[in-house]
């Protein structure tokens, strides 16, 4: 035995003393992003996912991008269409239209050029309903696209929109409308998911499932040569495991899709010194969605108290170190339509008493509240559970309205449950804690406008979760996305953040950061905290001598 | 009727009447398989249907941009607008009539594709993690039953107390952090350095993995084989062997060996097809692309082409590995074979 056991050991020393340090990464023509997820399909119009479109970010550009600042800019386009340019044109019968010239000299990786015929190759492939692309938000709303020369792309619209300067989708029409053709119910079985022909400053040159996507710098792209030879994207699905190949220097950077919030922070404490880590203020709001058909809540005094009685610093200081900012409403601070001297909440206890007392909530012998038929002031919470973060600020929550007299009681369900059928089915009795992701161009339509609360009638369809009802802010909501000036926009946003802020439709929380972590000498990873991938400006990435 | 005279002497042997016993058992076997097979994929399909929170519908909640009729659209490209038993016999008519596994909804691959490297990636990780399991677990099992109550048994028993309660994701971890960021000696995860293609350098990558997944084995077989072995030890037939003057060596690995090794069968025969079906948490922590992550990722993501394939090739292992123990019994022990005398 013991001899077994020896050999045992001698094989195990030799074939450790084989291993000398891993490979490194990192050589200055390439650098390795970690990133939790793999891509789902490469196709523009069909990936699903945060990861494929960070990667589309570094194969395939469109019109228009966004950049860290939320400021729109021409990639493609050479100007971006405004009323001001006249490029944007208000038509009669609520029409309009927008005109696109292209830079000349733009190609597809192939060397064919890039024309305004794959704009509407794309508009004519999403609109078929063979062709299973997740939303048509954009395109419905288009009566035609033109190209009077291969260059200018001319669009009619049915209505009056206006976030018409973003996401026209294109595609390579010389490759795909044979595949499209043939078949367009299996279009989305298409090679393109795997193997698609982009125009940006790389092309994938291998994909290796579940593992590594290679991107190669393509010598076609119209904008700034990369600097970058390569960009190699390995998937690590463990976050924990990213942060080791980081450390490891296995990594250059971790991708905003792949570290958590804590482990961000954790991250800057314990290795801060040596690695850059990026907390950039995001879009994901997190906030208490109210059940307004609850008689409790239907008092505005009520939800009132209950958002004075909530001590957010507390929550944001202890949780995210002041990381993550305390939402006084609903629209982020990088937004455009964004108003600062909105009313605020803070913590004052004092006040939610008073507001309670007001509204016949009248302290009880054990310390909750009843109101004059005797009925306690108790609220249930929901939440996805699991999250830790939403459990540690039910707990706090529960603490702060306990000390005002409010019984809150805790009950979690697994996240598919969560939205599948409590939110979904507004089966909350009270409270519904989760988030919506408020992009640089969301306006109140959907969240708040009385057409969009779920109901049996409307087959459950709707955002307004809550089932918040209010004349003027449902007409405000309904008109900001047909008014085309941005100021006049920003106006009536702000007079909605008025009306929203008093009438408080649902308690908000906080905005969640994104964070990314890299090496320190990488240069110009921007990471946008919006939908624009931190791919954006990929080519422009490099490593300080 | 053949008549028994011309049958020459050497078929004798094998009469009819056993052989016609054999052709049943299997066929029998066959049919049961067969059912099971069919019950678990109803199961396991109706299951699927049952989760609250159908992928399509679940668009609308993270997607503002999702509208209604998207999502109606939607459901009718995918057919989830159909009730289940229709969707299920479709998909049973696709697969069993046309052979066709179906195209992933969310990997956006074709479904056999991705199975197959899958399969692969697991196959390789959950062998070598098998077999050095296999190969520490008999000899430690052994020699500590042999040994019962010495320092070897007693460090033994602490270590395997240790494998048995650590959790595979705190072993993983500890194991990364150990020997890829302090030590440099292995790869953070992954299954290969990218650019390079070598044996050895896909070892690398194996080590960490099959070493965390076979702590957990390690520790319940040599269990398992030890309690066994013990058993056997205080058997009449070994002290009888013993009073005999029989040598140890021949008493341990003829006589007891032997014996304990008939429930260790059930054990390992039944172990195998969890190489195929991986190990989720290793798996998540090392990167490696196996089938644990595609179960439990399809599974969640109600992707019905995907997980009911892993099922039924989970099924259909486990249903034959089943079977192979049943004639493995019957290899490492004469009581149990099952003999039917002709009339």
């Amino acid at each position: 035995m013991e001899k077994f056991l020896n050999f045992l050991l001698i094989i195990v020393l030799v074939f450790f003393s084989g291993c000398s340090k891993s490979g490194q990464s990192g050589t200055d023509s390439q650098i390795t992003v970690g990133i939790s997820q793999e891509p789902d399909s490469l196709d523009p119009l069909l990936g699903e996912m945060a990861a494929s479109s960070e990667i589309l970010g570094a194969l395939l550009r469109g019109l228009t991008t966004r950049n860290e600042k939320w400021e729109l800019l021409p990639e493609l386009a050479k100007e971006v269409p405004s009323l001001t340019n006249g490029l944007w044109e208000q038509l009669p019968g609520d029409k309009m239209r927008t005109t696109w010239s292209l830079k000349e000299g733009a190609r597809w990786e192939d060397g064919h050029p890039v024309t305004a015929e794959d704009f509407i190759f794309a508009h004519q492939v999403i609109m078929d309903d063979r062709v299973p692309v997740i939303s048509r938000d954009l395109d419905r709303r288009i009566e035609k696209m033109e190209a009077p020369d291969p260059l200018t792309l001319v669009v009619t619209w049915k209505e009056l929109y206006a976030y018409a300067n973003e996401g026209h989708a294109l595609l390579p029409k010389h490759a795909l409308e044979s595949v499209y053709q043939k078949d367009p119910s299996k279009y989305h079985e298409s090679f393109f998911n795997t193997k698609p022909v982009g125009n940006g400053p790389y092309k994938l040159s291998q994909w290796e499932p579940g593992n590594y996507l290679m991107l190669e710098k393509s010598p076609t792209f119209f904008g700034e040569p990369a600097k970058f030879d390569k960009v190699i994207y390995r998937i690590i699905p463990d976050t924990n495991t990213i942060l080791a190949n980081l450390e490891s220097r296995t990594i250059d950077a971790i991708s905003p899709v792949g570290l958590s919030f804590d482990q961000a922070m954790e991250f800057q404490k314990r290795r801060g010194a040596d690695f850059n880590i990026s907390f950039v203020q995001g879009l994901v709001w997190e906030h208490i969605d109210m059940n307004h058909d609850s008689p409790i809540l239907k008092d505005k005094r009520v939800r009132q108290a209950l958002l004075y009685a909530m001590d957010r610093e507390k929550i944001v200081k202890t949780l995210f170190e002041g990381k993550q900012e305390v939402a006084d409403s609903w629209l982020p601070p990088h937004h455009y339509g964004h108003y600062a001297e909105v009313k605020k909440y803070p913590y004052d206890p004092e006040k939610a008493r008073k507001l309670l007392e007001d509204a016949g909530w009248k302290e009880g012998p054990d310390g909750v509240r009843v109101n004059e038929q005797g009925e306690k002031l108790q609220l249930t919470i929901m939440t996805t559970a699991g999250n830790k973060i939403r459990e540690r600020v039910e707990e706090i929550i529960q603490a702060d309205w306990k000390n005002v007299g409010i019984e809150l009681e805790i009950k979690n369900q697994p996240a598919k449950v969560f939205f599948g059928e409590t939110t979904r089915y507004r089966k909350f009795p009270h409270l519904a804690m989760y988030a919506w992701i408020i992009g640089p161009t969301a306006d109140g339509e959907s969240l708040w406008t009385i057409k969009n609360i779920p109901s049996a009638e409307n087959n459950w369809q709707g955002q307004n979760t809550g089932g918040f009802r209010h004349p003027e802010m449902d007409r405000i909501d309904n008109l900001v996305p047909k008014t085309l000036d941005e100021k006049e926009r920003r106006h009536l946003l702000i007079q909605e953040q008025q009306i929203w802020a008093e009438e408080l439709p649902a308690l908000p929380l906080y905005f969640r950061a994104d964070v990314s972590a890299t090496r320190k000498d990488l240069v110009n990873w921007l990471i946008t905290g919006t939908d624009t991938p931190v791919t954006w400006n990929v080519e422009r990435w490099y490593f300080a001598k | 009727m053949r008549d028994p005279k011309r049958t020459p002497r050497c078929a004798r042997r094998f009469t009819p009447y056993a052989g016609r016993f054999v052709v049943a058992y299997l066929l029998d076997r066959l049919i049961q398989m067969v059912i099971v097979l069919f019950l678990l994929s109803v199961g396991a399909y109706y299951l699927l249907g049952l989760m609250p929170g159908d992928p399509v519908e679940l668009l609308i909640t993270s997607n503002p941009k999702v509208k209604p009729e998207d999502i109606e659209r939607l459901k009718k490209i995918y057919g989830l607008d159909q009730p289940i038993y229709i969707r299920y016999f479709k998909w049973l008519k696709q697969l069993t009539l046309e052979g066709d596994l179906g195209f992933s909804r969310t990997y956006k691959k074709p479904t056999g594709e991705i199975l197959k490297i899958r399969v692969l990636n697991t196959l390789k990780l959950m062998t070598f993690s098998f077999l050095l399991s296999f190969l520490i677990a008999i000899p430690v099992g052994v020699y500590s039953a042999i040994k019962q109550y010495s320092t070897f048994d007693y460090v033994v028993n602490l270590m395997v107390f240790l494998g048995i309660s650590i959790p595979t994701f705190l072993t993983g971890i500890l194991a990364i952090l150990v020997f890829s960021v302090q030590l440099q000696w292995f790869p953070a995860g992954g299954i290969f350095t990218i650019g390079v293609d070598s044996v050895l350098d896909q070892l690398k990558y194996l080590v960490l993995p099959t070493f965390v997944l076979s702590v957990g084995s390690i520790s319940g077989w040599s269990r398992y084989i030890r309690a066994s072995m013990l058993e056997v030890l205080h058997e009449d037939y070994i002290r009888t062997a013993r009073a005999k003057g029989v040598p140890e060596k021949r008493i341990i690995f003829y006589h007891a060996f032997r014996n304990a090794l008939i429930p260790t069968i059930t054990i390992l025969a039944l172990s195998i097809p969890g190489l195929f079906s991986g190990a989720l948490i290793t798996e998540t922590i090392f990167a490696w692309p196996g089938m644990g992550r595609l179960l439990y990722d399809s599974v969640m993501g109600s992707d019905y082409y995907v997980a009911m394939l892993c099922f039924l090739a989970l099924g259909v292992l486990t249903l034959i590995f089943n079977f192979l123990a049943d004639i493995l019994y019957a290899v490492a022990d004469p009581r149990v074979r099952v003999m039917k005398e002709g009339p």
